[in-house]
């Protein structure tokens, strides 16, 4: 499509084609007539508002400071949402739903970090940013290491400071057990990517 | 353990006949989910390397890992020649791991077409381009729409009305 001299009927397709062929779209390529009536959809639509404006918490409002790098103008209000929805998944805060809380966050070049949303503040220019906790990493031998294919990881129950993160630095939710091992409380980490990332663990 | 609302759940009595057949994608969440981090926990950490049925277990989990992650890598959403050479090395120990452990089982001709896999990752791509679960969706769509099983009488009931 992005060859000169494809037809503009090609190119008007361009939402069809990206909606099939998206790798971490949820419902890529299934063929069922509920897939093809969705196709006016987009892609990235947030679904509709469901929070309400408020002035911003502390604790967010430091990570935004730290976020912009301290910059003038930050808005004290936001609507703060109780979930968000990008390409048919739903991500959640920490109090309302657990397990979509849990977002990997992707690092270019490197795996991706775990962390768990605090809260997702939409500012009043629309853009929308998720507050999260990353989890910290453990010192504990990682039984999962020997096996990368598996994308799971094992990381410390502790998490660490607020930070922001926009939506598009979402690579995908994760399941995780808390457990013990060699004596301490950890966290496995196990990646819900429908995409295979294949790094040499950095840790 | 904590998942997200989309992942497709598996019985909480897990073993138990009560439950029925387990779906595949039942099967694929339960294997890439919740066997590695259930089964590393229990037996990486068996030392006793004399004693008979830790050896066992330890080969078992080697085994099972190949599998899942043959499995992990034919269902990712992208490929390539490395991704599928990865499949066909995990899928081959795999099966040679099963050997090993049970001689006297009869392999079947689905883990023959399995050492297949690799050539057609590397020739149509992904698997979710050309598998036929979209089909079986389809058929299970159809199946579930209400009828009378009365064979062309919506028709007849159409042309008496023309």
């Amino acid at each position: 499509m992005l060859k000169e001299g494809c037809p503009s009927a090609i190119k008007n397709c361009s939402g069809f084609f990206s909606k099939l062929i998206d790798p971490q779209v949820r419902n890529t390529l299934l063929s069922d007539i509920a897939r093809f009536l969705s196709l006016e959809e987009e892609a990235d639509e947030p679904a509709e508002i469901n929070g309400r404006v408020t002035a911003i918490a502390e604790g967010p409002y430091k990570a935004l400071q730290t976020h912009f790098h301290g910059a003038k103008g930050i808005p004290r209000e936001a609507r703060v949402l109780h979930y968000y929805t990008l390409n048919h998944l739903t991500f959640s805060t920490f109090t309302r739903h657990r397990g979509n809380s849990f977002v990997l966050v992707r690092r270019p070049s490197l795996s991706s970090i775990p962390a768990q949303i605090d809260s997702i503040l939409q500012m009043p220019t629309k853009e929308t940013y998720f507050v999260v906790r990353f989890f910290l990493k453990t010192m504990l031998d990682d039984p999962f290491r020997q096996h990368p294919v598996l994308q799971a990881s094992l990381w410390s129950q502790n998490l660490g400071q607020l930070v922001i993160v926009k939506p598009q630095d979402i690579e995908s939710h994760f399941a995780c057990l808390s457990f013990e091992w060699q004596d301490s409380k950890c966290q496995a980490v196990i990646s819900l990517s429908r995409v295979l990332f294949l790094y040499f663990r950095d840790e | 353990m904590n998942t997200p609302s989309w992942l497709t759940s598996v019985p909480t009595n897990l073993g138990e006949p009560s439950h029925g057949k387990l779906r595949a994608d039942q099967w694929r969440t339960l294997g890439t989910t919740y066997l590695p981090v259930s089964l590393i926990r229990l037996w990486d950490r068996l030392e006793d390397d004399d004693d008979k049925c830790s050896q066992q277990c330890k080969k078992l989990l080697e085994v099972t890992l190949s599998l899942i992650s043959a499995v992990i890598i034919a269902s990712s959403r992208t490929t390539s020649w490395e991704k599928a050479n990865l499949y066909l090395h995990h899928m081959q120990n795999y099966l040679k791991g099963l050997r090993e452990l049970f001689p006297q089982y009869r392999f079947l001709p689905n883990q023959h077409m399995a050492l297949h896999l690799a050539e057609y990752l590397k020739f149509y791509g992904p698997v979710h381009s050309w598998w036929t679960f979209p089909f079986e969706r389809l058929i299970g769509m159809l199946q579930r729409i209400p009828n009378n099983f009365q064979n062309g009488q919506f028709f007849l009931f159409l042309l008496s009305l023309a």
